[in-house]
């Protein structure tokens, strides 16, 4: 990150940028992904009836999902919505909104491989970003295993 | 002889040449030797006519017949009409040969003395100086005339005009005086803009500094300051989470920077250590 970089990002917040996230922000980070998901399954759960609704209108009655089926659905968006979202510019909508980002252990965004074996680890054991909240260095089980960080960075674009 | 030689010669030299000179000595010496005739042969006859005459003279005094008053008044008087006519001539020789020997005589003087020497032993040039009226013979020059001859640019040429300016000249106090407004008032700013190409020099400055890129990442960086209000209060529990639980489990601080980015000061490692762990936490 250049002097040139720094520039664009307010006084106050200017020293705190590439350190490691602490729990709070990466915490709501996730729940504005998680609502994220959620709004994306629900479009997509109303989008699914509506197209139905359109095939047969007298018949149409709103589908009715099973939960290991939402789960299932919301699992799958939400690996596939956080490894998009890593692999090109290291920041989810809730990275955004808090000014995080994932980078890879020398401060680079992650690869695809990382960043979707990191999104399946998120979703199946979320939990472990509690694990930051106990960390000599803000590290959650994610960041401990893949060797990834989760850092303050306020730039509007991630270092390649 | 020699002396006569050589005067004859100055003669010559001075009255213009051989002829002028030898005419004007003949004159000289003949006036003098008629000069020393006359007065030899009027004494000689004065004295043996004074002798016999005197007793009857003194005879013919006392004659009643003649008047005593008339005859010695009329030869009185033609006596002074002679006399006065023969002053006259004299007078006339002695200026026509004064004319002729005083410019010899002088020049002769002046070829023989110094006489720029004399002034400076004899005559006191600060006293005759200091009686001059200079103010009076300066009111009556022409400085124009003067100044008409003097060539300026040659003087100008041997002066340093930049150092008398700097040392003498109070610069400051004279651009304080300056009216700058009523100078900027008369500046005809639309020539000067016009002579300028503002479009191209817009487009070279757009392109120095990126200008789309600037706007593109300033709306992209900081939203609103609503999310950078949440950001910072993150920032802060986080902060305080931190704190908490390093005072629960009596630790002193964390690690939680990454390589290629700033350290807690917020300056940039030159070169990024790869692999490196991080060292410190905000």
């Amino acid at each position: 990150m250049t002097e040139e970089d720094l520039t664009l990002i307010p006084r106050e917040a200017r020293r705190y940028q590439g350190h490691r996230a602490g729990l709070v922000s990466r915490f709501v980070a996730n729940t504005l992904d998680a609502l994220v998901v959620t709004v994306v399954v629900l479009a997509g759960y109303v989008g699914l009836n509506g197209f139905l609704f359109l095939l047969d209108p007298r018949g149409f009655e709103f589908t009715d999902l099973s939960v290991l089926l939402s789960l299932t659905v919301m699992f799958f968006v939400l690996v596939l919505y956080l490894t998009a979202c890593w692999a090109t510019t290291g920041r989810t909508y809730g990275a955004h909104v808090m000014g995080l980002r994932v980078v890879s252990r020398r401060g680079r965004r992650l690869g695809p491989l990382v960043a979707l074996g990191r999104a399946a680890f998120c979703a199946i054991f979320p939990i472990g970003l509690m694990w930051c909240a106990v960390s000599l260095n803000n590290r959650s089980v994610q960041d401990v295993v893949l060797r990834t960080s989760v850092i303050y960075d306020w730039r509007p674009r991630a270092a390649r | 002889m020699m002396d006569d030689m050589g005067t004859s010669a100055e003669v010559r030299s001075i009255s213009g040449g051989p002829a002028g000179a030898s005419e004007a000595l003949s004159l000289l010496d003949a006036a003098v030797g008629a000069a020393a005739s006359v007065v030899a042969v009027a004494d000689t006859v004065g004295r043996r006519i004074g002798a016999g005459a005197r007793p009857v003279a003194g005879v013919a005094r006392r004659v009643p017949v003649v008047s005593s008053l008339h005859v010695p008044l009329g030869r009185l008087s033609e006596l002074a009409r002679r006399g006065e006519q023969r002053r006259g001539d004299l007078l006339r020789t002695v200026s026509s040969l004064l004319d002729s020997v005083v410019p010899l005589v002088a020049e002769a003087l002046l070829r023989r003395v110094d006489l720029t020497e004399v002034v400076k032993q004899h005559v006191d040039l600060d006293e005759v100086v200091a009686s001059v009226d200079l103010d009076h013979a300066a009111a009556r020059l022409d400085v124009d005339a003067v100044a008409k001859r003097i060539d300026l640019d040659a003087v100008v040429d041997r002066l340093d005009l930049n150092r008398i300016v700097r040392d003498r000249v109070d610069l400051d106090g004279l651009v304080a005086d300056v009216d700058l407004d009523a100078v900027a008032a008369r500046l005809d700013l639309d020539a000067v803009i016009n002579r300028i190409d503002l479009a191209g020099l817009a487009r070279d400055v757009i392109a120095e500094i990126d200008l789309p890129e600037i706007i593109r990442e300033s709306t992209g960086s900081v939203a609103s300051e609503t999310v950078r209000g949440v950001r910072m209060q993150g920032i802060s529990a986080d902060e305080a989470i931190g704190r908490s639980v390093d005072r629960f489990r009596l630790r002193h601080g964390r690690k939680a920077s990454v390589p290629g980015l700033p350290d807690d000061q917020g300056s940039v490692p030159a070169s990024p250590n790869a692999g490196a762990d991080p060292t410190a936490r905000p």
